[in-house]
């Protein structure tokens, strides 16, 4: 027998251990607790669905306030930003945009630029 | 060896199977695989942090991380590997942050206390000294050839080596072992 090979029969004669008995169960037990679950996949949806309405509404709102803002002429604009109180993301009073809103919708304007259509 | 590739087959399609099963929830498939692979896992992390406390703590660290791997589970390709490259990354992060934390380490024990006489418990406790000089690699090399009887094809897989390189960290362990245990005896 070779030295080399007397050390590995020393080697091969001792017992490696295992692993505790108990750990398999406590392992099993963890995983359960831990198991990772479903994930609410129709929540997600509504709340994206949601997200995108408000971003789609809130981009649409900017647009047709600057809409106005254009058809008003910086005097107009001028004006508004002068006003304190309810004011929209131009700086416009509510009810004054939605008067001048309705209006574009109505075709025609008394507004001092002419407004739409006129 | 017709016989020995069909049950090679057979066992990569029974791990193929646990790890579906595994992968819809199925905690018996986790014991199945621990069943399997358990020891080994152990091994290599006894091989690597040198306390049983700390190796089991890495067998289930592993085990969990694969529970919970969830529906991706049921692509591993080959578990075992998986297992014990996870095995080894985790048992050199405790033994990092056991350094860190300047922990006193538990005396090594990787081997069972010899069950018959002095000069059989003498010599286990030379080996484990002798064992515990040498550098992670080649311990790990020695642990999967003696004790779990892996080729060096196999343990070169198993380790990220080329088998060659597998083969000297193992004959550059033995030939450690010897010098120091000759020094033991004089």
């Amino acid at each position: 027998m070779t030295s080399d090979d007397e050390i590995e029969v020393r080697l091969a004669r001792q017992r490696v251990g295992a692993p505790r008995a108990g750990l398999r169960g406590e392992i099993l037990a963890r995983a359960a607790q831990a198991r990772p679950r479903p994930r609410p996949w129709f929540a997600y949806a509504v709340a994206a669905t949601i997200a995108l309405a408000l971003a789609v509404g809130q981009i649409a709102d900017r647009v047709q306030s600057r809409r106005i803002a254009a058809l008003m002429g910086p005097a107009w604009s001028a004006a508004v930003a002068a006003r304190p109180g309810d004011r929209d993301d131009i700086g416009m009073p509510a009810l004054l945009r939605r008067q001048a809103e309705l209006d574009i919708m109505l075709g025609g304007s008394e507004w001092p630029n002419g407004g739409v259509g006129g | 060896m017709d016989l020995v590739r069909h049950l090679a087959q057979s066992a990569e399609t029974s791990e193929g199977d646990w790890l579906r099963r595994l992968a819809q929830g199925d905690l018996s498939a986790l014991g199945s695989l621990y069943d399997r692979h358990g020891r080994v896992v152990y091994r290599v992390a006894l091989a690597i942090v040198g306390s049983q406390a700390d190796a089991e703590d890495v067998v289930s660290t592993v085990f969990l991380r694969l529970a919970r791997r969830g529906r991706r589970a049921a692509r591993i390709r080959d578990v075992r590997r998986f297992l014990v490259v996870a095995a080894r990354n985790e048992a050199t992060s405790t033994l990092r942050s056991r350094r860190r934390r300047r922990e006193a380490m538990e005396r090594a024990r990787r081997f069972e206390p010899a069950a018959h006489g002095p000069e059989a418990e003498a010599d286990r406790e030379a080996l484990e000294r002798a064992m515990a000089a040498l550098p992670r690699e080649q311990r790990e090399v020695v642990t999967l050839k003696v004790y779990e009887g892996m080729t060096f094809a196999e343990i070169g897989r198993l380790v990220g080596a080329s088998p060659n390189t597998a083969a000297s960290r193992y004959r550059y362990a033995i030939e450690k072992l010897r010098e120091m245990l000759s020094d033991d005896q004089r």
